[in-house]
């Protein structure tokens, strides 16, 4: 399962310097500040960490750093 | 054995203030400068074809560096958006704007970000084959003749250029065995439909964050190498971002991958050989690595060393 604390890892090692509270987490992107690039990245990030590769479908229903929690553990 | 001997290249004069284009679309001028990297955007003139650009280019290759235009054996253009409607072949339109001999093979290669790696060896290859002595690799692909200025996806992002590469036997770099690689799947990442691009930003992002570092890898195990072997690495200069997204997975050496982009934005196949001619031809550098990655989807990687440098 991954938490809260992985995906600050893996938003880290995508080269964000977004540092996100819990509140964050059902935030939108563009709220925490992390632009449409820095999105890209981080889910390039998730599928080298993760080996969870995100479809243009998915994507569409990506908006929080939660979704993407619950996306990887479903 | 043919290698490179010079590079020279053109750049449209006209400049898109990519700052001002970013203001148009609600962007700030951070991610400009720090996310897409291309302060200025060169756009060839209403004017100006595909030819016109690639025959400067060819010219300022001849005056710098000595090669005569009749001897040239072949010139072999890689584009995607030739002159017109790309019938006939923007080569042959250069070998008689250049007034070349009908003896001159020509041909285009249509190929976008991938086309330079791919060419090389392609030229390379046929150079042998037929026993010419002087070939001409010419990229030239101006995205603008197809971008729609309103799409905030490629407005921001593609510059016009043409580079002019010479391959002769008494080149100084030897091009090394590529890996070549094809993902039809991802065609509609990045195609043309009525006249306008269209990019699925994210894909074509995607494929190359996670792909071409795993290609990068297969090359360098496949020829004995670390990463700390290579000199240089020169790649496809997509966006600041993707370079970046690359380079970290290679902490040891993130500063030898080359960042410039500023003043040309995502010249297609033309990015790999203007970073060649800006930092490698006359650098004391032995062993460069060059990468492109896009349209197809199709990426490339291939190692140019100079000649004598390990043996």
């Amino acid at each position: 399962m991954v938490d809260q604390q992985k995906i600050m890892d893996i938003l880290k090692a995508s080269g964000s310097d977004v540092e996100p509270s819990t509140e964050d987490f059902d935030r939108s992107f563009s709220e925490i500040g992390l632009d449409s690039l820095d999105v890209y990245n981080f889910l390039s990030e998730i599928e080298v960490s993760l080996g969870k590769k995100v479809s243009d479908e998915e994507f569409q229903n990506l908006n929080t750093l939660n979704d993407v929690i619950n996306f990887v553990n479903a | 054995m043919s290698k490179i001997r010079a590079i020279a290249s053109y750049l449209p004069e006209s400049r898109l203030d990519n700052i001002r284009q970013a203001e148009r679309f609600g962007e700030s001028p951070s991610f400009i400068t720090d996310k897409i990297g291309a302060l200025r955007l060169p756009v060839m003139d209403a004017s100006q074809e595909a030819s016109d650009l690639a025959v400067s280019a060819v010219q300022h290759l001849c005056s710098e560096h000595g090669l005569l235009l009749e001897a040239i054996d072949a010139l072999v253009v890689v584009t995607q958006n030739g002159d017109g409607e790309g019938l006939p072949h923007t080569a042959a339109i250069l070998q008689a704007k250049l007034g070349l001999p009908s003896t001159v093979a020509a041909f285009d290669l249509s190929l976008g970000c991938s086309g330079y790696v791919y060419g090389l060896s392609v030229v390379k290859g046929l150079m042998e084959q037929a026993g010419l002595e002087n070939a001409v690799l010419v990229t030239v692909d101006p995205y603008s003749k197809v971008i729609d200025r309103q799409d905030r996806i490629t407005a921001l992002l593609f510059g016009d250029a043409s580079t002019a590469t010479w391959l002769n036997p008494d080149g100084a770099w030897e091009i090394r065995k590529p890996l070549l690689e094809t993902d039809g799947t991802g065609a509609k990442a990045l195609y043309v439909d009525e006249g306008r691009l269209h990019m699925n930003g994210r894909e074509v992002f995607n494929f190359a964050a996670v792909r071409v570092p795993q290609q990068i890898n297969r090359w360098l195990d496949a020829h004995g190498l670390a990463p700390t072997d290579i000199d240089l690495f020169c790649l496809h200069q997509g966006s600041a971002s993707i370079v970046d997204a690359i380079a970290r997975r290679y902490p040891a050496v993130r500063q030898r991958f080359v960042k410039d982009i500023e003043e040309t934005g995502n010249t297609v196949s033309s990015s790999i050989p203007l970073l060649l001619e800006k930092y490698v031809m006359n650098a004391s550098l032995n062993r460069v690595l060059i990468c492109g990655f896009g349209v197809g989807l199709s990426w490339a990687t291939n190692v140019i060393e100079k000649v004598n440098a390990h043996g």
